[in-house]
């Protein structure tokens, strides 16, 4: 049976795992179909490095096969995805999205692309990305091999990054999933910018050996999905112990909704001050009723503020530290000028300076947040608060561009969550909740470590009650 | 002066305005890491406190 409309594309991965299992399409027919669409708006969007078509269909005649045997591996078995750049696969070259690594070919796949592989996912199409990540700062969109990626929501928009294409092409329905990674905002900032569903897993539980290093103690490998539900279903078949990853926790992960608490049971701080005052003025009525959506569901908010710690500048000085050292050969040899972004460039330049007291005096004051922390989470389950509180900028818009600064008496809320959740090395689950001017916005529920369960459940509940990650853009 | 003479002057001042620019960044990437140095400096940190070497979350 052939595949017709465009209802396929928006399916999440388990609805074309058991379309496929039901004999409604082949996965040969899926993947033609999903490499037709990545290789069309993929490239009139920016978001895809490189297709891999005639590998995946190669691939998909083998899981046809397998279905022919009853050799079942799982939900996201014939189910076409995507994978940042930054994860090695075998025989095609791995950019990282830059210049200077636009011909780097590594001889083994990354453990994630090898575990999906061996659960008969297919990969579709490496995805485009922020030049290494975006180590050492950038200032605009374009910093990137394959240029700015545009928003499939509103093309002069940004996707996010640095998962750019990861966003992008999941929110365009030209993967069925993606893998994106995270060392500060990197999964939940363009998942809440094109309106997908981005799972930033615990530090340790998904093994990043494979994938370009930018910091060692906070880089972490997560999916950009269409539900909670698939990104339980995902980082079910990624995480798992790896003697590759020399910080692996040895910790598997199940996705067991079935043993979900009841909501009532769930306490989830939250911080009035982000909703009403971080959110910027247009996106504020979005988030109000996101936050009656969860009153709804009867769960117990309480009020909480985040421990006072400089985030930024702990998670600037741990990066730059960390980055000036792994990329200190690019730095070294002047190719660090190829890269697209001449403040990034300088960025890395810089990192070089950084004293080691400076580096180690960050991670002591971690050690402190850490404990901070655990003694925070003590009473809660989880936290929420809008993943970025405001929606996608402009292509041609400056990062760095100066703000108003927020009043000296405003309160700190959760809005720090992203580089405070990096820094501890917690899950975080971005949700889209609503469409601000056309853009999407999200919402994210922070947990403690290894907690993702918690956050799957409360995140499926919360999509039961609401349809935006339902939300179509016109394309 | 000459077209040719112009195009040469500019030319040869091109690069200088490139290095200019770009030691401008790089001066104020390190002045940013000094901000953060001064706001990291604010924690009150216990002598004992070890770094979050083996870092588990």
């Amino acid at each position: 049976m052939a595949i017709a409309g465009d209802d396929v594309f928006f399916a999440s991965a388990a609805e074309l795992n058991a379309g496929w299992r039901k004999g409604d399409y082949s996965c040969e027919e899926l993947t033609k179909a999903y490499a037709d669409r990545l290789e069309r708006l993929g490239g009139s969007h920016n978001a895809l490095a490189l297709s891999l078509r005639s590998e995946a269909l190669k691939k998909a005649k083998d899981v046809d096969g397998e279905r022919k045997r009853e050799r079942f591996r799982g939900r996201l078995q014939g189910v076409p995805f995507g994978a940042k750049d930054l994860l090695a696969w075998p025989k095609h070259p791995t950019t990282w999205g830059a210049k200077p690594y636009a011909d780097q070919v590594f001889e083994q796949p990354a453990t994630v692309l090898k575990k999906l592989d061996a659960k008969g996912a297919v990969l579709v199409g490496k995805l485009a990305m922020i030049q290494l990540a975006g180590g050492g700062g950038y200032r605009y969109p374009k910093a990137s091999l394959t240029g700015p990626c545009l928003n499939p929501w509103d093309k002069t928009k940004w996707a996010g990054g640095s998962s750019s294409g990861s966003g992008a092409a999941v929110a365009g329905g030209m993967v069925g999933f993606a893998l994106g990674s995270e060392t500060s905002g990197s999964i939940l900032t363009p998942a809440a910018f094109c309106g997908v569903t981005g799972l930033r897993p615990t530090y340790g539980l998904v093994s990043r050996a494979g994938a370009m290093a930018l910091s060692w103690t906070l880089d972490k490998v997560g999916p950009l999905a269409r539900t909670a539900e698939d990104c339980g279903i995902i980082l079910e078949a990624i995480a798992g112990g790896d003697a590759e990853d020399p910080m692996s926790a040895g910790k598997s992960f199940y996705y067991a909704p079935q043993f979900a608490r009841p909501m009532k049971d769930y306490t989830i701080g939250y911080a009035k001050v982000d909703w009403e005052e971080w959110a910027e003025p247009e996106t504020r009525q979005a988030f109000a009723a996101t936050l009656e959506v969860f009153r709804s569901l009867g769960v117990k908010l309480k009020e909480v503020e985040l421990p006072d710690y400089p985030y930024g500048p702990l998670v600037s000085t741990i990066l730059q530290g960390e980055a000036s050292s792994i990329f200190e050969e690019l730095i070294a040899s002047g190719k660090v000028d190829q890269i697209a972004d001449a403040k990034q460039a300088a960025g890395l330049k810089a990192a070089g300076d950084l004293l080691a007291k400076d580096y180690l005096k960050a991670m002591r004051v971690r050690s402190l947040l850490q404990v901070a922390f655990r003694d925070f989470f003590y009473e809660l389950d989880m936290v929420i608060a809008p993943t970025r509180t405001s929606v996608a900028s402009g292509i041609d818009v400056a990062l760095d561009a100066p703000r108003a600064a927020a009043p000296a008496d405003r309160k700190r809320g959760i809005s720090g969550h992203i580089p405070a959740g990096n820094l501890a090395g917690l899950p975080a689950l971005s949700m889209p909740c609503g469409l601000v001017g056309g853009l999407p916005v999200g919402v994210t529920l922070m947990g403690r470590a290894f907690t993702e369960n918690a956050l799957l459940a409360v995140g499926q509940q919360f999509q039961q009650k609401t349809d935006w990650h339902k939300k179509r853009p016109q394309l | 002066m000459k077209r040719r003479e112009m195009l040469i002057a500019a030319i040869a001042v091109a690069p200088l305005k490139v290095e200019a620019q770009e030691e401008d960044l790089v001066a104020r990437a390190r002045k940013s890491m000094e901000s953060n140095r001064e706001a990291i400096n604010k924690v009150k940190l216990p002598m004992a406190t070890e770094p979050a070497f083996s870092f588990k979350a």
